[in-house]
């Protein structure tokens, strides 16, 4: 098998005391989709966090294609080829639609779509001299997303794309992700809504309490008796 | 444009110390532009690169026997390598940063008018630059003084370093995962700012030629540049000149001849501002400019069209 595109190994992550990554094991292919699931306070942020560059690990380390990014800046994280999207979104507020887009593509690791292809593909087309803190919350999650393509990433970190999106828009995200993944691009998930998920991937990763508790099929996930009683309790 | 503003002005108005003053603030209001505006770093111990500027240039003629004109040369160094020692603050943000410069400023003013460096800085009893003084070419380096720093501004509104700092300002995390090393174009705007104030502060040390070390670390000297630059509205490449020759020359005009009336006038002013367009003067500029566009654009209709135009939209 050849060697995959994102690896992460061993990824620890204390905050002071507090553990909120302990040993977190995870790799994805060119065009996977791994959903990355679990209940409030398991770790998914935080690994998303860590992953990106955002945070430096405790121990532990994530390679891109080869290359350890663990520990850099996210800009160089995002430039090797990795970039995430926000669970609230974080456009640059103060820039327009179209500066967030040229800035963002101007340091692209690798070649992105042309910014018309990426408004059009997120659904921004006829936005692009807004003025980004002036849109909805849906227009921002979709410009968020369309800052992080502007990078041209290979591997895509997507923190709960589907919070606060109507039904429609749901199913609009979904058919994104998988084009996305079709194109050949590693999208990990982190997603609460279950139903959204099963759109996009079967594939899913459980934690609880910051470790991996299940790795396999959504639908094995729901009948593992481990997975069962973090969700439910009891 | 405005520094040729500044030499036709110098042909018609006998006062050119005021003149060269009003240049000076309109380099350090930039200067402010530059940091403020750009990044959303405030330092009220702005004056702390002015100071270097004006020893710099000073130093490096009483010693290293340099004409002034490259002296000018010796403050924008000085100016940097203080705001190189100064890197750590950029950690703080808000009004830690704002404190911390203001602090790092009086440090330094301490420093340099300490009695024990008297053989080096010559201590509290001050700069003597009369060999030096030539009033034409310092007003020359005034005015390009007044030149560099508009390009500058210039340069910023419309390069990617310019695009990349407003996108620091707006969120720096963003920033950083639209592919932006954060701290190294947060250091490049930093040590730009400080290079202006200290060019400004050895523009001012050459024309003056005898000055105290309290003359070029007056903490007033920040917040006149802070107020003008706010005053015509930072990130915008003409408020900040605006503001400096409009506060400037009614600081000429009412402040040193009643000054007691003069604080009244500012603080009104600024209130004013605060309360009727945070954005500057500039902004006001940028409300008006749709409306004169619509005005023009229907010329038939002439007197009659004008009601519309102050219309609910504004």
């Amino acid at each position: 098998m050849a060697e995959p595109l994102l690896l992460v190994s061993d990824l620890t992550k204390n905050f002071g005391r507090f553990c909120a990554l302990d040993g977190v094991g995870l790799d994805l292919g060119a065009g996977e989709v791994v959903g990355l699931v679990g209940p409030n306070g398991s770790g998914k942020t935080t690994l998303i966090n860590v992953v990106s560059g955002l945070y430096p690990p405790t121990r532990g380390t994530v390679t891109l294609a080869g290359r350890p990014v663990h520990g850099g800046a996210p800009h160089t994280v995002v430039r090797s080829g990795m970039n995430r999207t926000f669970q609230i979104a974080k456009p640059l507020g103060g820039l327009t639609v179209e500066e967030n887009l040229r800035l963002a593509g101007a340091s692209a690791g690798h070649r992105p779509l042309p910014e018309g292809d990426l408004l059009q593909l997120v659904g921004l087309s006829g936005l692009q001299g807004r003025v980004a803190g002036s849109l909805n919350a849906s227009q921002q999650k979709r410009l968020d997303l369309a800052r992080a393509l502007a990078t041209g990433p290979r591997v895509l970190l997507v923190d709960e794309l589907g919070a606060g999106l109507s039904p429609a828009e749901l199913d609009q995200a979904a058919g994104i992700l998988r084009q996305l993944a079709e194109a050949g691009m590693a999208l990990l998930v982190v997603e609460h809504l279950m139903g959204f998920l099963a759109k996009v991937t079967r594939a899913v990763v459980v934690l609880n309490a910051g470790r991996q508790i299940f790795r396999g099929d959504l639908d094995q996930a729901v009948q593992d008796p481990e997975v069962v009683r973090v969700f439910l309790g009891g | 444009m405005p520094a040729a503003g500044f030499v036709v002005a110098n042909a018609f108005y006998p006062n050119q110390q005021e003149l060269v003053m009003m240049m000076v603030y309109l380099a350090l209001a930039q200067g402010i532009n530059v940091i403020y505006g750009f990044t959303g770093y405030l330092p009220f111990g702005y004056v702390g690169f002015f100071g270097a500027g004006a020893y710099g240039l000073a130093l490096s003629v009483l010693y290293l026997h340099v004409p002034a004109g490259v002296g000018l040369l010796f403050a924008v160094l000085a100016a940097v390598a203080v705001a190189a020692l100064l890197f750590p603050l950029l950690r703080l943000e808000g009004v830690y940063f704002a404190i911390a410069s203001l602090a790092a400023a009086e440090a330094l003013y301490e420093v340099i008018s300490n009695p024990s460096l008297a053989a080096v800085t010559k201590g509290p009893y001050g700069i003597n630059l009369v060999s030096a003084y030539n009033a034409n070419a310092s007003f020359v380096a005034a005015v390009a003084l007044v030149a560099v720093s508009m390009g500058i501004v210039v340069y910023l509104r419309t390069s990617r370093l310019g695009l990349a700092l407003r996108a620091i300002r707006s969120d720096a995390v963003s920033a950083e995962f639209a592919g932006i090393n954060v701290v190294q174009r947060r250091t490049v705007a930093w040590l730009l700012s400080a290079a202006m104030a200290g060019a400004a502060g050895g523009t001012f040390a050459w024309y003056t030629s005898t000055f105290y070390p309290g003359a070029v670390f007056d903490s007033s000297i920040s917040i006149f540049a802070i107020v003008f630059a706010l005053f015509g509205g930072v990130g915008t490449t003409w408020g900040p000149a605006l503001g400096a020759v409009v506060l400037f020359g009614v600081y000429n005009a009412v402040g040193i001849s009643q000054p007691q009336y003069f604080q009244l006038i500012y603080g009104v002013l600024i209130v004013l501002l605060v309360l009727f367009l945070p954005g500057g003067l500039g902004s006001l500029v940028q409300r008006l400019a749709p409306r004169w566009r619509r005005l023009r654009r229907t010329p038939g209709r002439g007197p009659e069209a004008l009601p519309g135009v102050g219309g609910p939209d504004g």
